[in-house]
């Protein structure tokens, strides 16, 4: 791996976070937004051989728009792949900070064992993980994609009085399909999905998440 | 004939008087029937047309006897493909009917299933029906409507428009209470149309210079429109958009099943067609539609398509072409050579740089090395060495297991296979071209999967690339995107057959796939995950499967759907049915039971006898099911009872006294059945095998 296209992919991939972390509502500037290859390399350096930078340089803390106290790290961990004890540490750094949410960049996997404790530590700590060659791309951006809304609890109950529905009567997605693991979406949350349609309209459908 | 398109073609009428072509079969050419040949009459290995299946005569000059073999061998497929396609679309239809047929319009304009599921929320995204359409999928086909109402309806008293009269004529119709009331998609098509009108009507008033002068009777004539016309047109439009609109209760479903099913039953089996572009083979036909529908985890013919991020550049697209083809080590040496030296030994790897350059791959002799290190030879780096920039040498590992020698074959073998650059998934990437557009646009076709790696390559638009296999999408771009690819490529092999089938049927069988958030197929497994109802899923297949599963978990079934009121002899709830009369009682008690025959005491059989013989069968089981007889025995604490059972049975039972007496009863009555038991019976499977059973979790068969 040549630096050149080591500092691409961490550059890409530090932006999609970004552009996560927006679109879960949490505040980032347009300034990282928007952050170019170049800019990344003033900042961070375009040496990832020499550790210019390290994966672990690249961390995250995020704040929520409408709550600041709820904050959410983004770790990017050195090894290719990380076992149990890379995780416990982030716990404890976690548990310092009074965080409770936080995201892995993974390079390459997980040990299964280390994937059991991020469920087991779910209630109280949520963690979630993603592999650096799903966050090259973001996509949400990609063209078969049609844009995903959160909705909040009231437009949900709306929504299914309107329609006289039962909950289990919606269309599904899956918690481990691409786009509702890129919203962090939990169980019993709705998504508004908005399809361009073939004419000028567009075509509104819901779907649950369970 | 063949000019006025009453019989024959082009290649009907080529064959006659020019060659009958080349045979082919499967897609190839005529394969080696014999030893390394097609045929006797050629020389092995033979790989020259004639021994191949060309034939180079026409039907005029007649064939040779060797080409008249092979012409009836490519004749036979034809003939064959013809005789499955009606078992398979036939087959194909009855599961599109049976997933799709309880889908229906309801009064809210959503498409829901008989347990009011949502399948969509508007059907077919615009609320209209596919019956009504005239244009390509649109309520109306407007240059049409508009000439025919400037024929029927001349209005000669009239002055006609000019841009500004007409533009706002248009626009006064448009604000009235009738015409707010119209779809948003259908109002700014018709705008869209009738300000194309108005443009051409300024085009014409300015080339003859006809502002601010009395018009000629001539030019009076020229884009003609009035205002009674135009009233009439928008009037007629709209009148046509609501007469399209679907009605509720109509059985979309159905109608969706059988506008797929129907076409498929007319496309050519033909496996292989060219898709005209880099003579790249994809699955059409009935295949693929099979393929689709049975959502098949590995499809033939998986291609993903990317566009580039500089996508004008041939040497670019090159560039980007080795970054995700495999490319082999073998493919990129002028040789490999066994070194053998008084002390020492190797493999040594002469690159061809010539060729990298010429294929623009990105590797150089220390890439290589890196790639032979993390291959799962397993060669430690210390034992590989670069030379020079050409020359890479790679000594055997010392092992236990074998002598230098052999490691040194293994190697030879080994080398030339280890990929050095490139995704392992993909076996071939091709430029295409595509010069509709100037200046010409770069763009790659992949043949093979790991479209998420494809999509993360440096130098690829990774937002617009695509792939034709369904769950690969799925995975790596969620339920929506897959439900897209469903429709598009259902639509793409039907109209590459020259069908059209309205988008709104794609759409629904596209949206009902997807629908559980996940994509199903349409097969037995899919629809066991879709639908609910025991008796619907019995009628289709593995009927005794369904009922005994039914029957010892005692599941219910609301009779709701098309399939269980048909058997049950019910009204469905589609059309005219999906009204329910509701009548409030007042009266909230429920009738008593009525005594049954089995609830007076005096009609069973002493208890005393029964005791006695059930305790002597040595086994515990509680429920024996028999497929054909539908008897039931209960056995367990010191009762029995039998469910619509037979005496004799009964005595035959209760007079065995063990679990071999009980089976060998069963073998007797020489029928296939089915026992179940429950798991902490203590039959065990030893006890069973002289019958030929065997004893799963709870289930004996």
């Amino acid at each position: 791996m040549d630096d050149e296209s080591e500092t691409y992919r961490m550059w890409r991939v530090r932006k999609t976070i970004m552009q996560l972390c927006h679109d879960r509502g949490y505040l980032v500037t347009q300034d990282e937004l928007d952050q170019t290859l170049e800019q990344f390399k003033i900042q961070f350096g375009d040496k990832p051989s020499e550790r210019r930078p390290a994966r672990s340089d690249l961390i995250v803390l995020v704040a929520h728009n409408d709550d600041p106290t709820d904050q959410m790290f983004v770790f990017f961990p050195d090894e290719p792949k990380i076992g149990i004890k890379t995780i416990k540490t982030y716990c404890q750094r976690m548990q310092e900070e009074n965080i409770t949410r936080a995201i892995i960049v993974v390079q390459q996997g997980m040990t299964p064992s280390a994937k059991q404790s991020l469920v087991d530590m779910a209630p109280k700590y949520i963690l979630e993980y993603f592999t650096e060659s799903e966050l090259l791309i973001n996509i949400t951006e990609h063209e078969l994609v049609p844009e995903h809304i959160v909705l909040t609890p009231e437009e949900k109950q709306e929504l299914l009085g309107r329609y006289k529905l039962k909950e289990n009567q919606l269309m599904r997605i899956q918690m481990g399909d691409p786009v509702a693991r890129y919203f962090g979406l939990k169980r019993g949350q709705v998504v508004k999905i908005v399809r361009p349609s073939e004419t000028a309209g567009r075509y509104i459908s819901y779907r649950l998440v369970c | 004939m063949s000019k006025s398109g009453s019989k024959g073609s082009y290649i009907n009428i080529s064959q006659m008087i020019a060659c009958v072509g080349q045979q082919a079969l499967n897609g190839k050419r005529v394969p080696n029937g014999f030893e390394d040949r097609s045929l006797p009459h050629f020389k092995r290995h033979s790989k020259i047309p004639a021994a191949k299946g060309f034939v180079s005569n026409s039907f005029y000059s007649g064939l040779t006897p060797t080409e008249f073999f092979f012409h009836t061998m490519g004749g036979r497929e034809g003939l064959v493909d013809t005789a499955v396609k009606t078992a398979e679309t036939g087959y194909m239809q009855r599961r599109l009917v049976k997933s799709l047929e309880d889908l229906c319009c309801q009064y809210d304009s959503t498409v829901r299933n008989s347990t009011g599921e949502i399948i969509q929320f508007v059907y077919g995204g615009d609320g209209l029906d596919p019956t009504y359409m005239e244009a390509k999928d649109r309520p109306v086909d407007f240059q049409r409507a508009l000439d025919h109402i400037k024929a029927a309806s001349p209005y000669a008293d009239e002055d006609p428009l000019d841009h500004i009269e007409s533009q706002q004529a248009f626009n006064t119709i448009m604000e009235t209470e009738a015409f707010k009331s119209l779809g948003v998609d259908f109002k700014h098509e018709l705008r869209i149309f009738v300000e194309d009108q108005v443009k051409r009507i300024r085009k014409i008033r300015e080339r003859y210079k006809m502002e601010g002068r009395p018009l000629l009777t001539v030019e009076k004539q020229l884009e003609r429109i009035t205002v009674g016309q135009l009233v009439e047109f928008c009037e007629f439009s709209k009148e046509k958009y609501h007469r399209a609109k679907i009605e509720p209760g109509t059985a979309v479903g159905a109608l969706c099943a059988q506008s797929i099913g129907e076409p498929g039953t007319q496309m050519t089996l033909k496996t292989f067609h060219f898709a005209g572009v880099a003579s790249m083979n994809i699955t059409q036909g009935v295949p693929r539609i099979k393929e689709i529908i049975n959502a098949s985890k590995a499809i033939s013919t998986p291609v993903i398509s990317t566009q580039l991020l500089i996508d004008n550049d041939p040497e670019y697209a090159r560039r980007v072409k080795g970054r995700i083809e495999k490319t082999m080590l073998g493919e990129v040496t002028e040789y490999f050579e066994e070194v053998y030296l008084p002390d020492d030994c190797f493999m040594l790897i002469k690159l061809d740089m010539n060729r990298i350059r010429l294929l623009k791959l990105e590797v150089d002799a220390n890439s290589i090395q890196w790639s032979l290190c993390t291959c799962k030879l397993k060669i430690k780096p210390a034992f590989i060495k670069v030379i020079s920039e050409t020359i890479v040498i790679v000594k055997p590992a010392p092992s236990a297991k074998s002598s230098m020698y052999h490691v040194m074959q293994f190697l030879k073998e080994q080398l030339p296979r280890v990929v050095i650059k490139g995704l392992p998934t993909v076996s071939r990437a091709v430029i295409n071209i595509d010069d509709t557009r100037k200046p010409p646009r770069y763009y790659l076709l992949v043949e093979g999967d790991n479209m998420r790696e494809v999509m993360a390559t440096y130098g690829v638009r990774g937002t617009s690339t695509t792939s034709n296999n369904i769950l690969e999408v799925f995975s790596t771009l969620g339920i929506e995107a897959a439900k897209a690819t469903i429709a598009k490529e259902i639509q793409y092999t039907m109209e590459s057959h020259g069908m059209s089938v309205d988008r709104r049927h794609v759409a629904l069988l596209s949206d009902l796939m997807s629908c559980r958030g996940e994509i199903l197929g349409i097969t037995r497994n899919g629809l066991a995950k879709m639908k609910e109802s025991v008796l619907m899923l019995a009628s289709f297949e593995r009927t005794s499967d369904h009922l005994f599963d039914a029957s010892y978990y005692g599941q219910e079934d609301e009779i709701t759907g098309v399939s269980e009121c048909i058997i049950m002899g019910i009204p469905m709830s589609i059309g005219t049915g999906a009204f329910k009369l509701l009548h409030k009682t007042g009266n909230t008690i429920p009738p008593k039971p009525r005594q049954l025959i089995f609830d007076v005491p005096k009609y069973h059989v002493p208890m005393d006898y029964l005791k006695v013989d059930v305790l002597e069968l040595t086994f515990k089981t509680k429920f024996i099911f028999l497929q054909m007889d539908l008897i039931m025995i209960i056995l367990g604490s010191g009762n029995a009872s039998i469910g619509n059972g037979n005496l004799p049975f009964l005595e035959l039972c209760l007079n065995i006294t063990g679990i071999s007496e009980l089976m060998n009863f069963f073998i007797s009555t020489s029928r296939r059945y089915r026992i179940y038991a429950e798991s902490k019976s203590s039959i065990n499977s030893s006890a069973l095998k002289p019958w030929g059973c065997f004893c799963g979790s709870n289930e004996i068969e």
